[in-house]
């Protein structure tokens, strides 16, 4: 408005300097500012005329611009139940349970309901391990939303395409070719093969890293001469990478070195009529330069020897002893621990984690005191079960280490046996661990929650009395958890 | 200036609600609102407030509408909360019923007999026999926790000791909204002389307010954005002492004003236009009629009385809470609550709560109640007072505008009938949220056209998600070409905004 657009003018350098438009203001609005020899008043009232005059008169506004909104979901929202059991979760800040929730949501293929979405991708936001779930369950608002919003950018999914591998940036192209690994490890390792002698030491280096995933025998001889790189540690890389692979140089070296250290004995005992079997193991000096470079150097605090025996038989396939003392796989098992309990069978758990023996596993996991995570992956449920039983009711820490560390709920037989661990250490697994990990805890760990005892651990009393208490706190932090898991399953299985 | 009430300020020393009063000379709804606490207070009910805007959801009683974010919001602090969610659990009640006016429950306690609790559905007050001192107890928000998750209590005839503390709550409202006529008699004559003496002042501080925006006006208000606080402080400071507490609010207002923003010198000078309107209109109150004179006489700050209130006509109809805001200044909670009626009105209530104090109506934005409400007289009426609540039958269609332009027309009326009319409050039937450029959003009608979305909206991204882009009823709040949403309906539920 010209008039307005005058006033606002005046009243900015001010009537001293400047006159005020009454002529024009009277024109448009018919009405005469008295006459008055005081400019600020003559000022005052076209303004309050104006400004009255002006609001009295609005009018909608029409801008040139086209509504693009959110194309229609293809899957339907979570019911109400669901949906009411995420404002108090939201409220309380847990990002265990949330995940929970999202991961029902999307094994059902339910989407996020609208009026909780946007605090949904805020959390999502803040906790990179949310976001996975959270693309899948938030539809295309989630993504409509995701294009508008600098900050919720995760939500459109990046398909990184053989033009990242050309042109993207450095963590682009790593990304990139772990993604392939996953889907066609060979053709992984062609492109890496083509552009080799073009990339430097450091990306060499981080490439071959990505090939953790999908090793199989087929990446042999591109490994074995990654391993005479010229840069020392993509040498070693690639000598780590030769390790895992049956077969390759260094196994086999490996091997040899193994067949002169580790032997079988028989003594014949009384008067020959019994005859003992045992191993022997004599170590020879390790001479071959690549070899030791694979081993490394020995750490502090262990011997050069034990370090030696664990490092290789660790990295030799557990196939191979069954070849080199032709005995019964239980019998070596027995006798090795029998020669060298501090290496075995932690190192035969590991060898067959890394060549995915699952015989080996099975059998290992049948008779260890201990827990050796890396193979549990490979055992059946049953012997997972009895073996995660067996060690919980001794070291029932690893069992709970164990679980921090993968993405599962706890066996339900497991809860009676480590729920008096956890009562008993109220500090380190208080609030908000328990509120952290109440996700996994089994349902059935509600109703024998009451009866629950710290385990024994201290005989002082007012130490006793304090974990009591402490664990009476924790008690009630774990059951309002549990309790929201319960609705949520309720919820979703309706 | 020295004001009679501060010599008072130490008899109060330890009653913080009276300290309320007189720290803000000027402000009677206060004393009238604190007497009418202390009446209210007598007697075991307690009313608690049920605090701040949530989402509502579907998960509603057909009778008491109240989701799981509000029961837990009522609850005094964290332990009580924990304490009401160890409670909302069905095993620990032994019996549960609703009847048209309330709900209730028998809560079995450490005691041998179980703990009674009953919640009156269109007020919210609470009455429970557990000896707990905190208000309200952990039964009550787990009654109200486990209703909220159930969505009703199954229809059932009223215990005894339910009926008997409902039937004297709803006497006692009954009585309370007769005139009083008490205060009539030997007050009238010291009154009188009250009135004149303030009239004076009003215009002693008007004369100045009126010096001080010639000053301004003949520098230049291109200096504005450099002046400290303490510029508009101070002359807000000698209005409140000239007893006119609404122009001592538009220039404390007119100092918070974003002087970043594009368009400061448009907000400004239509704050200097009112402010200059009131005084001109105040010195010549013979040029007025009676209604515009009452809305000059409220801009100013001259307190509208509950007497004239009770006197006025009632307007009856299912109502809905669109927004609720609050605003915390030194003691003083003021809390607005914008209403719309199934038949098309718009009424805002204002209640004054000192801090510590209870408020006497308990309203969240999203609630739905039927009610009685009267208007304060003015030449565009807006502000009213709450007779009566009741629970609804059913949930009715709110009429609303069907685009920008009726909406237009609206503004014009309103503010053809009062210069003094600030934001409004508008249902529109459709709108959604549209992007004209990385810094501006707008408002589009069904019909395409547009309004500027306010700056200072702070649930952006929740409108953004609720609506996904959609046309959506949704109730703004704005004047000119500025709007914010405030409460939108997805289906049948209302979802306020903040």
């Amino acid at each position: 408005m010209e008039a307005w657009k005058l006033l606002v003018n005046t009243a900015l350098l001010g009537t001293e300097k400047r006159a005020v438009p009454v002529d024009l203001i009277a024109g448009l609005t018919g009405l005469q500012p008295e006459a008055l020899p005081d400019a600020e008043a003559a000022f005052l009232r076209s303004t309050a005329i104006l400004s009255a005059y002006r609001l009295g008169g609005v009018e909608p506004l029409k801008h040139d611009v086209r509504a693009t909104p959110a194309a229609a979901e293809d899957r339907p929202y979570a019911n109400q139940a669901a949906a009411s059991v995420l404002p108090e979760i939201l409220n309380a800040g847990n990002t265990g349970l949330l995940r929970f929730w999202l991961t029902l949501a999307r094994q059902r293929g339910q989407l996020i309901p609208p009026q909780y979405l946007d605090q949904v991708l805020d959390a999502a936001q803040k906790t990179a391990a949310l976001r996975d779930d959270t693309r899948a369950t938030a539809g295309s608002r989630g993504a409509w939303l995701g294009a508008i919003h600098p900050q919720w950018r995760f939500l459109t999914p990046s398909t990184s395409t053989e033009d990242a591998w050309e042109t993207g940036t450095a963590v682009e192209r790593s990304a990139y070719l772990q993604q392939l690994r996953h889907e066609d490890a060979a053709r992984a390792r062609e492109l890496l093969e083509d552009a080799w002698p073009r990339e430097g030491a450091d990306a060499r280096e981080r490439l071959l890293g990505t090939f953790t995933t999908g090793l199989s025998p087929d990446d042999l001889d591109f490994l074995e001469r990654a391993s005479a790189d010229k840069s020392k540690r993509v040498a070693a890389q690639a000598t780590e990478l030769l390790m895992s692979i049956p077969g390759s140089s260094i196994v086999q070296g490996f091997e040899a070195w193994l067949r002169e250290a580790v032997q079988l004995q028989t003594t014949k005992k009384l008067l020959g009529i019994h005859s003992r079997t045992n191993v022997v193991i004599r170590p020879p000096e390790l001479r071959d330069k690549r070899l030791l470079d694979a081993v490394g150097k020995t750490p502090a605090g262990t011997g050069e020897s034990t370090f030696l025996l664990h490092r290789i038989s660790s990295h030799v396939p557990p196939a191979f002893w069954e070849t080199q003392l032709d005995l019964r796989p239980e019998n070596i098992q027995e006798l090795l621990t029998e020669a060298a309990s501090e290496v075995f069978p932690a190192a035969l758990a590991e060898a067959a984690a890394r060549f995915g023996d699952r015989s080996w596993a099975a059998r290992i996991a049948a008779s260890a005191t201990v827990l050796y995570e890396p193979m549990i992956d490979l055992l059946d449920e049953s012997v997972r079960e009895r073996y995660l039983k067996r060690i919980a009711a001794v070291h029932p820490e690893t069992v709970l280490q164990y679980y921090e560390q993968h993405d599962a709920e706890w066996l339900p037989d497991l809860a009676p046996l480590l729920l008096p661990y956890i009562a008993s250490q109220p500090y380190q697994y208080g609030k908000p661990y328990l509120n952290g990990h109440a996700w996994r805890i089994p349902l059935n760990a509600l109703p024998i929650l009451e009866s629950v005892v710290p385990a024994a651990a201290d005989t002082r009393d007012y130490m006793r009395q304090y974990t009591m208490q402490a664990w009476s706190a924790n008690r009630q932090v774990l059951r309002d958890a549990l309790e929201l898991k319960a609705r949520m399953l309720a919820a979703f299985s309706t | 200036m020295r004001h009679s009430r501060f010599r008072n300020y130490r008899a109060a020393a330890g009653r913080p609600w009276l300290a309320g009063a007189i720290m803000y000379p000027g402000s009677p709804e206060l004393e009238s609102d604190y007497k009418q606490y202390k009446k209210n207070h007598v007697g075991a009910c307690i009313v608690w407030p049920c605090a701040l805007l949530f989402l509502k959801d579907e998960s509603v009683s057909e009778l008491l509408r109240i989701t799981p974010e509000q029961a837990l919001a009522a609850a005094p602090d964290d332990a009580s909360k924990k304490a009401g969610q160890a409670l909302a659990n069905p095993a620990k009640w032994q019996r549960t019923g609703a009847s048209d006016r309330a709900v209730w429950g028998e809560c079995q306690g450490s005691g041998s007999t179980p703990y009674r609790t009953v919640v009156e559905a269109a007020s919210l007050a609470v009455k429970c026999s557990c000896p707990s001192r905190k208000f309200p107890c952990k039964h009550s928000v787990g009654l109200l926790l486990l209703l909220s998750r159930n969505g009703s209590f199954d229809h059932d005839t009223e215990p005894d000791w339910a009926s008997e503390w409902l039937d004297k709550r709803s006497e006692k409202a009954a009585t309370a909204t007769g005139p009083k006529a008490g205060k009539a008699g030997a007050d009238t004559a010291a009154q009188a002389k009250r009135s004149a003496a303030r009239e004076e002042k009003v215009a002693a501080g008007l004369d100045e307010l009126e010096r001080w925006l010639k000053d301004l006006v003949r520098s230049g208000i291109v200096q504005l954005p450099e002046k400290p606080r303490k510029f508009y402080d101070d002359i807000a400071r000698r209005l409140i002492d000239a007893q006119a507490p609404g122009i001592a609010r538009v220039l404390r207002q007119i100092g918070e004003l974003n002087f970043y923003a594009d368009d400061w010198q448009t907000s400004l000078l239509d704050s200097i236009g009112r402010l200059y309107l009131a005084i001109e209109g105040f010195r010549r109150p013979e040029l007025l009629d009676a209604a515009l004179l009452q809305d000059l006489r409220n801009f100013i700050g001259f307190p509208q009385s509950n007497d004239t209130l009770q006197l006025q006509p009632g307007t009856t109809a299912t109502w809905l809470v669109a927004a609720s805001r609050y605003e915390q200044e030194a003691g003083l909670t003021t809390e607005r609550h914008w209403l719309l009626s199934n038949e098309g009105h718009t009424a805002l209530f204002l209640q004054f709560v000192p801090f510590n104090a209870r408020p006497s109506i308990h309203l969240f934005a999203g609630q739905l109640f039927e009610g009685e409400l009267a208007y304060y007289p003015a030449a565009y009426p807006l502000r009213a007072g709450i007779r009566s609540q009741q629970p609804i039958q059913h949930t009715p269609a709110f009429p609303m505008a069907p685009d920008w332009d009726a909406v237009a027309v609206r503004e014009s009326e309103t503010r053809s009938r009062s210069p003094f009319a600030g934001e409004q409050v508008y249902a529109v039937a459709a709108l959604r949220p549209v992007q004209l450029s990385d810094s501006q959003w707008l408002i589009e009608d069904a019909a395409g056209k547009h309004m500027r979305l306010r700056a200072d909206f702070s649930s952006f991204w929740k409108w953004l998600s609720i609506s996904g882009g959609h046309l959506l009823p949704t109730v703004v709040l704005g004047e000119e070409h500025n709007f914010i949403p405030i409460g939108l309906w997805s289906g049948t539920t209302y979802i306020p905004l903040n």
